[in-house]
């Protein structure tokens, strides 16, 4: 009778269904997720060369980014705090993106384009960082187009960072 | 034969975890004032416009919506805003971590719907949380 007991197993649940009539309908503390995947790493072992390409492409647009943050934080050094911690995680997508260097047998012949030298930024904080928010707003909507083209494991890293990139002009926004 | 089609069991488990998000916003709601209030009503209004929109999905493809649990456990009483703010925070986090499952097994316009579905819990997760995740949604790549 409860919801639990009809699903498919290993299915991750937002909250566990409360048992019918438990406690006189209090609800029940139980830790409701499967938290974790199987698989620690869900890239597939040889990926072929369009998708290294297509990581490659994305990669460099993910460390302009990052290039962007860092023009700002020269600019108003005392936002270095907050926004360093949004900028490493461009580089973390980077990274996740190029994935290990030793298994790039291509690499040498097609390197990663150089980032375009990033805009200029404005005379005021608040101007550099609605700038910021805007950049991430239009990365966001490109990675999600990208991930419409992608195979479904790269699909899903591309959604995981265009999430990201949204919530991280969410929470500029909300500093402005 | 049985067996429904994989977007079929991919929509029902992404509605299932966007009725408990509803109940939790319900719960959330009462604890909060002020601002809190307002952002806990519109993410509860958005979850429910998202979960009538998946409802309408599964109909189209004959499939009976999976309705809501009579209840559901919460991982620790919800007495205060500050465990509203966390409630809340922990349930966008696993509802981003379903729906960027499902981007894996969507394909065309639905897995559009599962981007659109991952993003808008990130946010929400980093708005309450104020502060950010690098991987939403991806539990292999959470940080320690």
């Amino acid at each position: 009778m409860t919801r639990r007991g009809s699903r498919p197993p290993g299915r991750r649940e937002v909250l566990a269904a409360g048992a019918a009539g438990a406690a006189g309908g209090a609800l029940a503390l139980a830790g409701g997720l499967a938290g974790c995947l199987p698989g620690a790493d869900r890239s597939p072992p040889h990926p072929p060369d369009p998708e290294l390409r297509r990581r490659d492409r994305v990669a460099a647009e993910v460390s302009a980014l990052a290039a962007h943050y860092d023009a700002v934080v020269a600019r108003f050094p005392r936002a270095a705090a907050e926004l360093s911690t949004l900028a490493a995680e461009h580089l973390a997508h980077a990274d996740a993106l190029r994935g290990p260097r030793t298994a790039r047998p291509s690499a040498s012949a097609s390197p990663p384009s150089a980032p375009p030298d990033p805009a200029p930024v404005p005379d005021t904080l608040p101007a550099a960082v609605a700038d910021l928010a805007a950049a991430e707003r239009t990365a966001s909507r490109r990675r999600n187009r990208q991930s419409a083209e992608a195979s479904p494991e790269l699909a899903r890293l591309l959604a995981s960072i265009a999430a990201c990139e949204a919530a991280h002009a969410a929470l500029l926004d909300t500093r402005r | 034969m049985t067996r429904p089609p994989p977007a079929v069991a991919v929509l029902q488990a992404a509605l299932a975890a966007e009725h408990a998000v509803v109940f939790g916003y319900g719960v959330a709601g009462a604890r909060l004032s002020g601002d809190a209030r307002r952002r806990a009503q519109r993410g509860y209004d958005a979850h429910r416009a998202r979960r009538d929109e998946l409802a309408a999905l599964l109909v189209e493809r004959a499939a009976e919506p999976e309705p809501p649990a009579a209840s559901y456990a919460l991982p620790r009483p919800v007495e205060d805003a500050r465990d509203a703010v966390e409630l809340l925070t922990l349930l966008e986090e696993r509802l981003a971590a379903v729906w960027a499952d499902a981007v894996l097994e969507l394909r065309g316009d639905l897995r559009g719907l599962a981007t659109g579905g991952l993003r808008d819990a990130a946010v929400a997760a980093a708005l309450w949380r104020r502060g950010s995740v690098p991987f939403p949604g991806l539990a292999e790549r959470a940080q320690q």
